[in-house]
């Protein structure tokens, strides 16, 4: 913590430098600052990721002790934002699969519903109701593609690396992602 | 659709549901859950390593339920001997249980007739059915030891049948043939 100086890292601001090499190296105390720094932006993006659906504090803890756990694994060609990402995104798949899973045993076992968080928060837009229904009906990869191009503002490029895909692919799935929100959200589009 | 209208929803969706605030002590969290996973690694590992030790040695040991099989077979092989033994044995019971209900049958029968028959003549006159008693008796000895001195091996047998006739009713006609026939023979 002497170190840096505590304070959020936005999209855009320059990231510690060092910071990664010290947490590959097992230095505790710079792995307390990049939590610090970054569990901001990573609970945005989980809580984007998963549908807006409220459910990230685990999702959080599961990325950051990813890190740890994969900390030597690293690359220096990439930003140590862009190697958070690439691990939220992996991170939220599996929960997303294991929410899943129980969702189907339980409807199995106890009801075909299950409440979430969201369900409980009181819903003042009907129309970001609809859009975050959409957005949750999509495929995971999909979803990860519009989160992360119209809500992470990442370039094609970028989400390229993010995504282990090349541009092409990218292009592809955020122009399938784009038209089934369009056929899903045709009637809000007119106004 | 245009890209900036769907850029609008997500943006006015995304401010409409806000992420969390986490609580402080995320780190200390953190810790928390890793030593935690670290200590259920090592429990496993433990429970694994106890597990395949055990397995190794249960395999290892020289057949002790090959033993243990045969034991009980022995074991249920004696339970049905003994069982076909029993059963026998209360049949042989079973038997000689009816012959013997069968014996005191005819027993009973028996003594039933000689109570009716017995009584009379005894009231009648006592010393003579004694009398007629010991001359039967006496005739049926000396009978058979003339039966016996038909062959050549029975005369000793026949001396002596004759000789006890004499003396045990020696006051009956069969005593006193006996003792005739005694001395004819020399004895």
């Amino acid at each position: 913590m002497r170190s840096f100086v505590l304070t959020q890292i936005e999209p855009g601001r320059a990231e510690p430098l060092g910071l990664a090499e010290r947490v590959a190296r097992g230095d505790a105390e710079a792995f307390e600052v990049l939590v610090a720094l970054y569990q901001p932006r990573v609970t945005r993006l989980a809580h984007r990721l998963l549908g807006w659906s409220g459910e990230v504090e685990d999702v959080v803890q599961d990325v950051f002790l990813a890190v740890l756990k994969h900390r030597r694994g690293y690359r220096r060609n990439a930003t140590l934002w862009t190697w958070l990402t690439a691990i939220t995104l992996n991170t939220c798949r599996s929960h997303s699969r294991r929410r899943g899973l129980l969702r189907k045993l339980t409807s199995v076992f106890v009801s075909p519903r299950v409440a979430t968080a969201a369900d409980a928060e009181p819903i003042q837009d009907e129309l970001a109701r609809e859009v975050r229904s959409a957005v949750a009906a999509l495929p995971s990869r999909d979803r990860e593609a519009i989160v992360l191009f119209y809500l992470e503002h990442r370039t094609v490029s970028e989400m390229s690396h993010v995504l282990n895909a090349s541009a092409n692919a990218i292009d592809v799935r955020l122009h399938r992602a784009r038209a089934k929100l369009r056929q899903s959200l045709q009637h809000l589009m007119e106004g | 659709m245009s890209r900036d209208r769907l850029d609008d929803l997500l943006e006015q969706t995304d401010a409409m549901f806000p992420p969390p605030h986490t609580a402080a002590g995320m780190v200390e969290r953190l810790r928390a859950r890793a030593a935690r996973q670290t200590r259920v690694r090592i429990a496993l590992a433990a429970i694994g390593s106890v597990a395949i030790t055990a397995a190794i040695l249960h395999s290892a040991r020289p057949g002790p339920s090959l033993v243990q099989d045969s034991g009980t077979a022995h074991a249920a092989t004696n339970v049905k001997q003994l069982r076909a033994e029993i059963a026998t044995l209360e049949a042989t019971a079973t038997l000689h249980e009816k012959t013997a209900e069968n014996l005191v049958a005819v027993e009973q029968q028996s003594a039933a007739v000689r109570q009716r028959e017995t009584p009379a003549m005894l009231a009648a006159d006592p010393l003579s059915f004694l009398q007629g008693a010991r001359d039967r008796a006496a005739r049926i000895m000396l009978m058979d030891a003339d039966r016996h001195e038909a062959t050549r091996e029975g005369n000793i047998r026949a001396g002596e049948t004759y000789r006890r006739t004499a003396r045990l009713f020696p006051e009956t006609a069969a005593a006193r043939e006996a003792s005739a026939r005694l001395r004819a023979t020399g004895a």
